[in-house]
């Protein structure tokens, strides 16, 4: 959904099985928006709200902290939408606000602040959990142990270094995405990536 | 075991599949010769097949919509202190002045109520003037919301 839509100033909608698009495009919802039609904002909303949840949920690290960034994130684009400029991609934009906000939620609620546990109550609020597609890497190692110990390298990382990992790992955004993203070059993203990688790896020594 | 600086991104990149053919080609020449970045490689794989294997929780579509139902009460409670506190300036401000005015109240009585609004008053701005303080040191401040 992410990779689809982001590099694109004017994003084009779902397309049908005729190969037509079947729904406006970001500049299309965006300037009736800005017009004051709210159901295209909503549609915009619809649209990106998994986007903007998965990468609030990478830097705050829990469902209720990237539901509550995520929507104050919509409140804030909505009030700054007379002011975004049509020519430009609406993803990237938005996301500086989810990750603004991400940050400051961060800040308020102290250092690291992956409040991931294997207790965490109700189905809804499950933590981050390792799908079940074959063999780990390490045979002896329990499926349980390994997410454990995932967890806890996740939680103990910086969340520059873990948004970065996410968003290659886990939200499979290219090189270019994140530098668009992040507003870093290319280059940039590749030395991130490497340091915040080789800081897992040590934190996940073991299993690898 | 440490990788030049040199190789670094390019087995980021090599491993994201980022690298052009001729690139990879000539990475992988220089895999071929370097053990110890072949040793890295693999552990990045075998980590990088782990995260891969992440799963974000996604929150049921009632959630979203049980908190859309609630973003007017939220936004009511922020226009609700802000009319409180606006209200309390007011009266506070026209209290001190009534005060003022009055002959038949002792002055010793005026000077303590004003002391008791304006050590309230202070407390009320030191905590503004530390919010702002803190707005203009936030390193994040630079990304447009």
């Amino acid at each position: 959904m992410l990779r689809r839509r982001l590099n694109k100033p004017g994003a084009a909608g779902v397309e049908g099985v005729s190969g037509q698009s079947v729904e406006p495009d970001d500049r299309q919802l965006i300037r009736r928006a800005q017009g004051g039609e709210q159901a295209a904002f909503e549609a915009l909303v619809r649209r990106y709200r998994q986007p903007a949840y998965r990468a609030a949920y990478a830097l705050v690290g829990n469902v209720e902290d990237a539901m509550d960034v995520t929507q104050e994130a919509f409140m804030r684009a909505y009030r700054a939408l007379g002011r975004f400029e049509l020519g430009r991609p609406f993803f990237p934009w938005f996301y500086r606000i989810v990750r603004n906000l991400g940050l400051s939620c961060l800040k308020q609620r102290g250092r690291g602040g992956f409040m991931l546990s294997l207790d965490q109550p109700g189905a809804d609020e499950r933590p981050l959990e390792v799908a079940d597609r074959g063999p780990t890497p390490r045979e002896e190692c329990s499926q349980e142990e390994l997410e454990r110990h995932l967890r806890a390298a996740l939680e103990s990382l910086k969340a520059e270094d873990r948004e970065i990992v996410v968003l290659r790992d886990i939200q499979g955004c290219s090189y270019k995405e994140i530098a668009v993203l992040l507003e870093i070059p290319i280059g940039t993203v590749m030395s991130r990536l490497y340091y915040a990688r080789d800081r897992l790896r040590k934190k996940m020594a073991f299993f690898l | 075991m440490a990788v030049s600086e040199e190789y670094q991104t390019q087995l980021m990149a090599y491993l994201d599949g980022e690298l052009t053919p001729e690139e990879r080609q000539r990475f992988e020449r220089i895999l071929m010769a370097t053990p110890e970045l072949q040793q890295e490689l693999a552990q990045f794989q075998r980590l990088q097949s782990i995260v891969q294997r992440v799963r974000i929780p996604e929150p049921k579509p009632e959630l979203w919509d049980e908190r859309a139902r609630r973003t007017p009460e939220k936004i009511g409670r922020v226009v609700g202190w802000v009319l409180f506190v606006l209200g309390c300036v007011i009266v506070a401000l026209a209290s001190e002045y009534l005060l003022w005015s009055a002959n038949d109240i002792p002055w010793i009585l005026k000077l303590g109520l004003t002391l008791i609004v304006g050590g309230l008053g202070i407390l009320v701005a030191s905590v503004f003037y530390r919010r702002c303080q803190e707005g203009k040191t936030d390193r994040y401040k630079e990304i447009i919301r």
